[in-house]
């Protein structure tokens, strides 16, 4: 296993260095860059650009630029913010926990909405509660996701004046004030659970009943215990393996993925840095969050392929 | 708009009486009224003429109006104290002034820092504000100027006449690369004479100094802080300090930025405790926080008025606006090089629905290029342009275009007047639109590519490669504006001798009545030329909360906070 | 798991049957599927939408007797009524209409990107899992790499490089998504590959292009069919974001994720403008995911009752 281990995380590295000089040229093949909404004509002259084009290091070729940057990257620098001026680390580790608090929630809450869900749906399987309960996962799922939030912020901030319209907490409240903090997080997390639900149960679901044929299973009924104790105890236990194997795949989507939601509620993580950053080609505060996110990446294929091997003992590790 | 132009003239008044008393500002106690406005529904009776079964017939109805009426209100200050939150849309690039380049950090800098000179809300003049006097050479090209002695920065040194050289020429270094380089850079140095009194040396006498020195981006940075470091990667950043009436607090990146007052302002402690601004990047988020009043002074959209009209706890303050909707067109196209095929796209627009519908009403429709509230504005630019679909088809076919083959299409030996309009995502929605239907109508057809702003900004004024483009033009005040008209500068391959000369003559020389009869000229000169479609200006529109008080709008609203109070003014009302 | 072990005897027999698709074993999965009432009305649900779309010029001439680009300032806002079924717009179009129009564009860039994500997905996916080796190793890494990169920045990068016609469109929202099929597809392709009749296959001398195709192809399919499903579901809702982040179909075409975006921007004043575009895009995913979760369930010869 450690072998295992050791020698996926060697292979990553050709990998992520192939990662962050896609992203480079990708970056630099696009039209448009930093410089252009400041050159908007009565703004700046032709000798602040060019100081300016010097200064961010945007005059030398591609390739060097590169290199500037992966020997920054070495030391353990990720450059400034072309529009910040702050050292990108700096920003990354303060819109970090805003992120993980609003998709870790989120995360928590789609695996108990799920996996309530999928056992239901398994144990009642083919009546109504049944269809309706798919149908009720799958349609948190098919809205989009700042149409639901803006009628939601609609219904339940601006019109009952019960939640907040976003943010992280309100301003001139201390930062461990629970119930504000709780005010501002419910709507966010939930509408963003919604698309996990969907997922999670039908794999619950499907899990459970294919475990439910399994002849140890049949033993069990056959001893007489009741169905749902049989279920809980060796069925339920059994499907949820995999959801590790799920949850591992999530992770890059854990610090990342949650963009449209935190624009709507003004929420202020990862997904609108790299969303700035991008439409404002501020290369840094992209190769930055372009690494990390790779990281998380190669971690949670590793997270999860060793649990697929944990669980299905078909699967050798190669 | 009358009234608010009373209101206006008041409050000048009170404040020319206050300011001629003596030379420097102090806190005055402006008559501070709010204009409100109030929905009041009238019922009228009103005699309509109907056809009934082919005659003609005098019919009364009963109309039922809601209507807006604007009431005059002095509200009541409560006691000092409270906090006002300012919604932005974006975050804050910089808290160094002379790095800044968006209105979002120049909000916050305003209220943080000083300049030597501000420019008055109302009057829309520099006014000294650290300086207290100033002598100009004979040759114009040096001035000297006297500080205030009683000015401290946040962390207790005072400020001194080292501090405006630091800061000065931090403005000029190229290698910080301000917004003002190239409007300051005829300063050839900056001499300390003693420590309030220091001198500035232009290179050429040069008009519009005192009101670059008043720009937010050319307040004074603290030298003793600053010295030897490298601007664009300083800790500084992280915690500034300036002179201003409120302090940097805190500055959560993304979230909020929080200040609060300044004890010992050289102008007395403001009657605010702190001032927030928070960052909502959804324009419809940040109504609703206006309406919930998580958010109690914001920026919208024309097209956000309505939404926020009806509620009795949010108050529009509108100001007129420093840009422009244009449209440019490649001129180096020969079909655009046709002036009369340039005045039929302007006859084809209808541009007081379009300010009416897509704004509002909140705009107006102007031939000139020069906004209307500069004094350099001409009212009687002629020709003008209202929507004649007639005239336009008639220029066309002089020029050459007509619809051979009945398609609905112009074209002219052969080739069919298509072209395409570039334009970015976050314009007006309906105004390209609405330009494309009427060039339909006229036989043009154009279509539209909508660009991300960086990329259009790039295709439009770096790769110049496009039929036409749109885009929401801002202009500085004074209107000397070579980068924009200028031959071999301007995006759209305009190029006039004439033009360039008349506005070389305007700026030899500072008697503004001559300098005005040259601009007028102008105006006229590109109102016939069209070389580029100058459609309407918009207002630039403020929600502000009524529990607070900023005063109004003011015309120089480059930031935020630029209100007719001042910020150490501002209070909170009692209701 | 255990199951495993007795699943591969069992399963022998269902592949045998399997690997020459009989008419019984399509009409089982037909009857399996009919006895889905919910997926058998989200079908007939998609199918009228797919009818709505295709036919809607005739219906704007016909029926609603408006244009879907006509604009006319003097007409803006108005509530549903009996000239405007579902009102007008911010610029005083019909909004029936252009949701109609609307349909062909957001459909037809949904079953597009679906397309294009499941044929070079699927493909590379079927010949990284079937030959293994340094090949799949090499893909993996692209893959890996492409799924590294935060899918928002590539996104609004690939979009910058691209007029945004709903065809490019399509294919931009594709190219996001092929990787995930491929994965799925590879591993489909591995569990097969393993099983005994394969190597047998192989044994024989038949070659490489034939065992994918006859055998290891059918037998992925069923994942294929529902993937397809699920795909052309995200690839709308991708549209809507497109539109939402600005990088959507270009003015004045309409489609359901443009004109939903537009409807936000004057939600407290015209609240009833976001509900056709969103109505739309939720029925169509909801019945596709539903549709794709039937088909699953019907074609998967585990789930026998």
């Amino acid at each position: 296993m450690t072998q295992f281990v050791v020698r996926r995380l060697v292979q990553s590295i050709p990998v992520l260095f192939l990662i962050t000089l896609f992203s480079f040229i990708l970056m630099y093949s696009s039209p448009g860059n930093f410089i252009n909404p400041l050159e908007y004509p009565g703004e700046m002259g032709q000798e602040e650009m060019e100081m300016l084009l010097h200064n961010l290091g945007l005059d030398r070729p591609w390739y060097v630029q590169y290199g500037d940057w992966m020997w920054k990257l070495i030391h353990l620098d990720l450059g400034r913010s072309f529009k910040f001026r702050q050292p990108v680390k700096d920003m990354i580790a303060a819109r970090l926990p805003a992120t993980l608090e609003l998709t870790v929630t989120s995360l928590l809450l789609a695996l108990v909405f799920g996996i309530l869900i999928g056992v239901l749906s398994a144990i009642y399987r083919g009546t109504i509660f049944d269809g309706i309960s798919r149908v009720f996962a799958v349609a948190g799922h098919a809205v989009p996701i700042f149409w639901l939030g803006l009628i939601l912020i609609w219904i339940f901030s601006v019109t009952l004046r019960w939640l907040p319209t976003g943010g992280i907490k309100s301003t001139g409240t201390e930062a461990w004030d629970l119930w504000d903090r709780f005010k501002h997080l419910i709507l966010p997390a939930t509408i963003l659970s919604f698309g996990r639900v969907a997922n999670f149960s039908r794999y619950v679901r499907g899990e459970l009943l294919e475990v439910i044929r399994q002849d140890y299973i049949r033993t069990a009924r056959a001893k007489g215990l009741m169905e749902r104790v049989v279920l809980m105890r060796h069925a339920l236990r059994n499907a949820l393996i995999p959801l590790v194997t799920v949850l591992g795949m999530n992770l890059r989507w854990l610090f990342g993925g949650a963009v449209l939601t935190e624009t709507i509620f003004a929420w202020p993580g990862m997904g609108r840095l790299i969303v700035n950053g991008a439409f404002q080609r501020d290369y840094p505060v992209l190769m930055g969050t372009t690494l990390f996110s790779a990281v998380l990446v190669i971690v949670g294929n590793l997270v999860a392929d060793i649990a697929y091997a944990w669980v299905d003992p078909r699967i050798r590790l190669e | 708009m009358k009234r608010l132009g009373l209101l206006i003239s008041l409050i000048t008044i009170v404040s020319l009486l206050a300011a001629c008393a003596t030379p420097t500002p102090e806190i005055v106690e402006k008559v501070v009224t709010q204009v409100v406005k109030e929905t009041v529904v009238q019922k009228e009776v009103v005699k309509e003429t109907v056809i009934i079964e082919g005659t003609p017939q005098v019919v009364e109805k009963e109309v039922t109006k809601v209507v807006e009426v604007e009431k005059v209100v002095t509200p009541t200050p409560s006691a000092a104290g409270g906090e006002i939150i300012f919604g932005v849309t974006s975050d804050f690039a910089t808290t160094i002034p002379t790095l800044s380049r968006d209105s979002t950090s120049a909000s916050a800098q305003y209220l943080m820092y000083d300049g030597l000179f501000r420019i008055d809300p109302v009057e829309l003049v520099p006014i000294p504000w650290l300086v207290t006097d100033w002598e100009v050479s004979d040759d114009q090209l040096t001035y000297t100027f006297n500080l205030r002695d009683d000015v401290r920065f946040h962390d207790g040194e005072p400020l001194t006449a080292e501090d405006a050289k630091f800061s000065i020429e931090a403005l000029i270094d190229p290698y910080n690369s301000s917004v003002l380089l190239g409007r300051l850079n005829v300063i050839t140095g900056v001499e300390v004479l003693d420590t309030y009194t220091f001198q500035v040396v232009l290179e050429q006498p040069y008009a519009p100094l005192i009101t670059f020195l008043a720009n937010t981006g050319a307040q004074i940075l603290p030298k003793h802080l600053l010295e030897g470091e490298d601007l664009l990667a300083t800790d500084f950043l992280n915690n500034p300090v300036g002179t201003g009436p409120f302090k940097f607090k805190e500055w959560a990146g993304g979230d909020h930025m929080t200040l609060v007052a300044n004890e010992d302002y050289f102008l007395g402690r403001p009657r605010l405790d702190s001032v927030v601004f928070r960052i909502v990047p959804d324009s419809a988020s940040l109504v609703a926080a206006l309406k919930t009043g998580e958010v109690d002074i914001s920026g919208i959209g024309a097209r956000d008025i309505p939404q926020v009209q009806g509620d009795p706890h949010l108050q529009v303050i509108e100001m007129p606006s420093d840009c422009f909707y244009t449209i440019g067109a490649n001129l180096s196209q020969e079909r655009f090089q046709d002036k009369r095929v340039r005045q039929a796209i302007m006859y084809s627009l209808p541009r007081e629905q379009m300010v009416a519908e897509l704004l509002e009403g909140h705009g107006y429709v102007t031939d000139s290029y020069i906004l209307r509230h500069s004094w350099a504005y001409n009212p009687d630019t002629q020709p003008v342009y209202r929507q004649n679909l007639e005239k336009a088809k008639e220029l066309l076919a002089e020029a050459g275009w007509v619809d051979t083959d009945g398609d609905g299409v112009v074209e002219k030996d052969g080739e069919p007047f298509k072209f395409s309009l570039l334009s970015y995502t976050s314009i007006t929605p309906g105004y390209n639109e609405t330009i494309q239907q009427s060039l339909k109508d006229i036989g043009i057809q154009m279509d539209i590519q909508l660009l991300d702003w960086p990329t259009f900004l790039n295709k439009a004024f770096v790769e110049k490669e496009y039929d036409s483009f749109t885009v929401n033009m801002c202009v500085p005040l004074d209107p000397h504006n070579p980068t924009v008209w200028g031959c071999g500068t301007n995006a759209f391959f305009f190029c006039s001798e004439e033009f360039d000369e008349m506005g070389m003559k305007a700026v030899a020389t500072t008697d503004r009545e001559e300098r005005k009869k040259y601009y007028f000229e102008m105006q006229n000169f590109l109102a016939e030329e069209q070389v580029r479609f100058l459609l309407y200006s918009g207002t630039t529109i403020r929600v502000v909360n009524t529990r607070v008080v900023v005063g109004q709008g003011s015309p120089r609203n480059y930031t935020l906070a630029s209100f007719t109070l001042w910020p150490h003014e501002w209070y909170l009302v009692q209701r | 798991m255990e199951a495993t072990g007795q699943q591969s005897s069992k399963s022998t027999s269902t592949i045998d049957a399997s690997m020459r698709p009989t008419e019984s074993l399509v009409r089982m999965t037909l009857l399996r599927f009919w006895r889905d009432k919910a997926a058998v009305v989200a079908m007939v649900v998609l199918i009228v939408f797919a009818l709505l779309a295709a036919t809607a010029p005739w219906l704007s001439e016909n029926v609603t007797h408006h244009e879907p680009n006509l604009l006319d300032l003097s007409k803006r806002f108005q509530l549903p009524s009996k000239v405007h079924w579902l009102g007008t717009d911010d610029v005083g179009r019909d909004v029936l209409t252009r949701l109609l129009y609307g349909a062909r564009i957001s459909l037809g860039i949904g079953l597009l990107a679906a397309m294009v994500a499941i044929s070079f997905g699927g493909f590379v996916g079927a010949v990284s899992g079937y030959f293994g080796g340094f090949l799949d190793d090499l893909i993996n890494a692209v893959i890996n790499t492409l799924l590294s990169v935060p899918t928002i920045f590539m996104l609004i990068l690939l979009a910058a490089f691209v007029r945004p016609t709903p065809a490019m469109i399509a294919v931009i929202i594709g190219s996001i998504g092929w990787m995930g099929v491929a994965r799925l597809v590879r591993g489909g392709v591995l569990a097969v590959k393993a099983r005994d009749y394969i190597l047998a296959a192989q044994v024989v001398g038949a070659d490489n292009r034939r065992i994918i195709l006859q055998h290891i192809l059918p037998n992925v399919s069923s994942t294929i069919i529902v993937v397809l499903y699920i795909d052309i579901a995200g690839a709308i809702l991708s549209e809507s974001s497109l539109s939402f982040l600005g990088l959507g179909v270009q003015p004045p075409d309409p489609s359901w994720g443009s004109m939903l975006q537009n409807s936000l921007s004057y939600l407290f004043r015209a609240p009833y403008l976001i509900f056709p575009p969103g109505l739309a895009i939720f029925f169509t995913v909801l019945c596709l995911y539903i549709l794709g979760d039937g088909l699953r369930d019907a074609l998967d010869p585990r789930l026998k009752e």
